[in-house]
């Protein structure tokens, strides 16, 4: 039993291992600071990422924006205010598990139908926004439920107790104690949008000009690694580049989070 | 200063309490004995009007606080909580230090300054004997004996006109549950403190009047109350003769109370609890104890 854990654990690192090895020798050549802030040149071949990482910035910042309060009213909605075990708390709690597990681009579709075509947003970074805001509301929801359901109900009732008011519990206590769980769902939120390719395709284009507004479409890393790779003759290279640095961002943005919950959890 | 009147209260469909009228006294140690499970706890809770927080429990009936029915819509539940401070059997701290333990619900619920909040927090911790090296001290690190005196002085610091407390001395070791007797004596001179209890020598030692509950079939009634002197050395109904017969000479005193003892059974009160929508900190902890009387006898 120890032995196939330890070859599955084996298998594992070595299979991030290659992976990562790969994306380094292949991308390492053309990573530079430049890379990161210049404009792109010949169809992407040429140049830096500069207008790429500004867009994925854009629309990491704005999907996390739009949706941190939409999960957080669901969360309470379904933790503070529905009875627990109500038809209506466990039907809320369904639909978000089932948003969860719908592929992607099928909301991209929904997103490109109702902001880019309905609301004439076209191919823009707010419709891309906004579509993304779909996809990680029900994950951060789902992550935020599980970390207050997981304050003990005594920690409530001792705050409560001391004539506290449910809200200034709430605030007070709970929402601190679930900090890391909270902290999880923006993790996973913001894992979701970086990698996100096919319902960002379809809503905020593939742009690779710097753009100058909401209103501008933007390609966002993870699609112009796939527009590279697949669309672009000799844009190999610079998918690998891209990749490297959404690989970067990635792990940066990981390790911001966990020290965040490190130091909130002291 | 606290009246019950015909008070009733159910949870997840079982009944606990049936019908009970008990008047409180303005100040002292009044002592609310019987056995586990018989419902002293939700007679407690129902005095902070916990019945709010939990949809599954019911309460009918009327409860006064110096004449004024506290189930009125126009008493405010936190102010209600405010007069009335709960410390709880299981005490939760509060993430952060034991002072901030203390000063939390004064910066919540009073419109006092700094100041005036950390002295208060300052008195309360010294009142119940927490010594002054743990007070930095992250609460969870805190041992039992020390997390229910903070939690006591979590309650006392607001200066509520009433303190109830559940099984205070619950898992204390001599020393520790002294202090919180010794503590008890002390707040009871000037305010009323309800301690709920099944430790017969708890109320011989601090009890000035003392209330005896039964768990009958269709729920806990008052079967007793007197001083707590009278009621324990002369107890009149066959129930609490039982009862402190079993305190004082164990399993012999069984003999005596056969048709008692086979009234109760081990059900657990609350059983949908968990399945039908109890939070678990509402089910009673105690679920292999006695619960529920079967005699059906006749009580006043």
């Amino acid at each position: 039993m120890k032995a196939a854990s330890t070859i599955s654990a084996i298998l594992v690192f070595l299979t991030l291992l290659l992976i990562g090895a790969d994306i380094v020798v292949e991308g390492a050549a053309g990573l530079s600071i430049g890379t990161l802030t210049d404009a792109v040149r010949d169809g992407g071949r040429a140049g830096g990422l500069g207008p790429i990482i500004l867009s994925t910035v854009i629309v990491l910042a704005g999907s996390i924006l739009f949706a941190l309060p939409l999960a957080l009213g669901g969360a309470v909605l379904k933790t503070e205010l529905l009875r627990h075990h109500s038809r209506l708390a466990r039907g809320v709690m369904g639909a978000f598990e089932v948003m969860v597990s719908v592929p992607s681009v099928a909301i991209g579709l929904v997103g490109w139908s109702l902001f880019s075509q309905w609301l004439g947003l076209g191919f823009s970074l707010l419709s891309g926004c906004l579509t993304m805001t779909l996809i990680i509301v029900p994950i951060m929801t789902v992550a935020f439920i599980g970390g207050f359901e997981m304050v003990p109900a005594g920690l409530r009732m001792n705050s409560l107790a001391l004539g506290v008011t449910r809200w200034q519990t709430f605030w007070r206590q709970v929402v601190p104690s679930a900090r890391p769980a909270l902290a999880a769902g923006v993790t996973l939120a913001i894992g979701r949008v970086t990698a996100e390719t096919a319902a960002l395709m379809l809503t905020s284009g593939i742009s690779t000009r710097t753009p100058e507004s909401l209103g501008d479409p933007g390609a966002t890393l993870a699609v112009h690694v796939y527009h590279m790779a697949r669309h672009v003759p000799g844009g190999e290279s610079m998918a690998y580049t891209t990749s490297l640095a959404l690989l970067l961002i990635c792990i940066a943005v990981h390790v911001a989070l966990a020290r965040l919950k490190k130091e909130s959890a002291a | 200063m606290i009246e019950f009147r015909k008070l009733t209260v159910t949870a997840c469909g079982a009944r606990i309490i049936d019908g009970l009228d008990l008047i409180l006294p303005e100040k002292g140690t009044a002592m609310i004995l019987g056995p586990s499970g018989c419902g002293k706890t939700t007679l407690l809770k129902s005095l902070i009007r916990e019945d709010l927080e939990d949809p599954d429990v019911h309460v009918s009936g009327s409860i006064l606080l110096r004449g004024k029915e506290i189930r009125d819509r126009r008493f405010p539940v936190h102010r209600l909580r405010q007069r009335v401070g709960l410390v709880m059997q299981h005490p939760v701290p509060f993430p952060g230090t034991a002072f901030a333990n203390v000063t939390f619900a004064l910066r919540c619920t009073t419109k006092l300054d700094r100041t005036a909040i950390d002295a208060r927090a300052k008195k309360a911790l010294e009142e119940v004997g927490l010594e002054r090296q743990h007070w930095e001290t992250p609460a969870e690190c805190l041992s039992g004996g020390q997390l229910k005196r903070l939690s006591i002085a979590r309650t006392i610091a607001l200066e509520p006109e009433v303190i109830l407390l559940d099984e205070p001395s619950n898992g204390l070791d001599p020393l520790a549950a002294a202090r919180v007797e010794q503590l008890i004596t002390t707040l009871s001179q000037n305010r009323l403190v309800v301690v709920v209890t099944h430790d017969v020598s708890l109320v011989q030692r601090i009890g000035d009047a003392v209330y005896f509950l039964w768990p009958y079939r269709t729920g806990c009634r008052l079967v007793e109350e007197g001083p707590a002197q009278d009621v324990l050395d002369n107890p009149k109904e066959p129930e609490t003769r039982l009862f402190v017969r079993a305190a004082r000479e164990g399993a012999s005193a069984l003999v005596h109370g056969e048709e008692l003892v086979a009234g109760l059974t081990y059900d657990v009160p609350r059983e949908t609890c968990g399945s039908g929508g109890c939070e678990p900190d509402g089910c009673e902890p105690e679920s292999s104890e006695p619960v529920r009387g079967s005699t059906g006898r006749k009580m006043r």
